[in-house]
């Protein structure tokens, strides 16, 4: 029984309903943690666009660790998830700035060269 | 390609229809709403082309929110994976934005690349052509030189020989060779004697070495012995023979002028037969332009 439950959640990717007693695995909560400095190391902090997304990102760990102390697993892992994302959209964010900062830099210095 | 965004862009909105439709009452979540919205964007941007597989990740996002809003809208984990599909979808815009970046990037940097690999080369070939301009003007300048020595040589030499013939002075007027009388002529004759033209041949060789600026005056003198004028004629008539010798020896004809001076300029004393053969004789004054001028204005006596 337990078997297909399983299966179920991995085809459509989150438990819902009556699955509720599906644990949340612990990589759940490193792996948001690591996305969150992963992006502090790229500068997401101090970039303008991406600063909302990682404060999101760590209400939203700090909310879904809190949820796994109470016992709400299946709440947990979708907070965790949305922490998760959120990090992740900040990193690129960041790094989508300064790939068009250098990639502006590059041309400047072409335009510098002449012709 | 239209076709397929228009299939990709229905399947969803038809699902909300058929949703909206099954259930009238639940509207989508504004989470799923922005979700819808920020995908739509993302597949017509030109992430599409990009990052298809991200648009892909982002699509299947949408999905799952939109089977959450199905099975129980209004529900948690709708607004959640609506909120997880929003951020795919910004996040698909976003890689679009760093490859095109990246793409940016590496098509300055190699534009870059070839103008400094053309600037070197350039620079390179107008360095080259600088030398080897350089490399054949300083030959052509040592040439030019060697020539220049080579001829300064010659007219020494030529000079030097002048010397061992006869008596050379270095005057205001020139460069003054004297050739005693008796050894180019017979007595009161103007014809040259063979050891004259002997003389004259290597007198002729040296003049041919002469600077484009020098010329040649040949004065004819006598002694005081019989009539003023007879020797001014003989004086002229032995200047012009020893003229035409060199002319005819290849001396430039217009570099030589001939005089006579008959006994108006003696050397020595008249009174004595060796004076007077010191006197009978012919002078042939090597002159710059400016010696030439002064000797050319200056009244015959």
């Amino acid at each position: 029984m337990k078997r297909i439950v399983l299966l179920g959640a991995l085809t459509t990717g989150f438990v819902f309903g009556g699955c509720a007693s599906n644990p949340v695995p612990p990589a759940k909560v490193t792996d948001t943690q690591a996305s969150i400095s992963a992006a502090e190391a790229v500068g997401a902090t101090s970039n303008p666009r991406a600063a909302l997304h990682m404060k999101l990102a760590k209400e939203q760990l700090a909310q879904g660790e809190q949820l796994l102390r109470d016992g709400d697993d299946d709440e947990a892992r979708l907070v965790l998830e949305r922490a998760r994302i959120d990090a992740e959209l900040a990193m690129a964010l960041t790094r989508e700035e300064q790939a068009q900062h250098q990639a502006r830099a590059s041309m400047e210095k072409v335009r510098q060269v002449g012709r | 390609m239209n076709q397929l965004n228009l299939r990709k862009f229905a399947v969803p909105s038809l699902l909300g229809a058929l949703v909206a439709l099954g259930c009238a009452s639940t509207n989508p979540s504004p989470q799923l709403v922005d979700a819808r919205r920020a995908y739509d964007q993302a597949r017509m941007s030109e992430a599409s082309k990009l990052v298809p597989a991200r648009v892909y990740t982002a699509k299947q996002a949408l999905d799952k929110a939109e089977k959450a809003h199905k099975d129980d809208a209004g529900s948690f984990e709708e607004k959640s994976l609506a909120y997880i599909a929003e951020r795919q979808a910004q996040l698909a815009v976003s890689y679009a934005g760093i490859a095109k970046a990246e793409r940016d990037m590496k098509t300055a940097q190699a534009t870059y690349d070839q103008r400094q690999q053309q600037a070197l080369h350039q620079a390179q070939t107008t360095a080259a052509r600088a030398q080897n301009q350089l490399a054949s003007q300083s030959s052509e300048l040592e040439k030019e030189r060697t020539a220049h020595a080579a001829a300064e040589r010659r007219a020494a030499a030529a000079m030097a020989s002048l010397s061992e013939l006869a008596k050379v002075k270095e005057e205001s007027r020139g460069t003054v060779m004297t050739l005693d009388g008796s050894v180019l002529f017979v007595t009161g004759k103007s014809e040259l004697l063979p050891i004259a033209r002997e003389k004259l041949d290597q007198v002729a060789n040296a003049l041919k070495e002469m600077g484009s600026g020098e010329s040649v005056l040949i004065e004819g003198h006598t002694d005081a012995q019989g009539a003023d004028s007879a020797n001014l004629a003989l004086s002229q008539a032995r200047a012009d023979a020893v003229r035409e010798y060199l002319i005819s020896r290849g001396v430039p004809q217009d570099k030589v002028r001939s005089i006579g001076r008959g006994e108006q300029q003696p050397v020595a004393s008249n009174d004595s037969p060796e004076g007077r053969a010191n006197n009978r004789r012919v002078e042939i004054v090597i002159q710059n332009a400016q010696q030439a001028a002064a000797s050319s204005t200056s009244p015959r006596r």
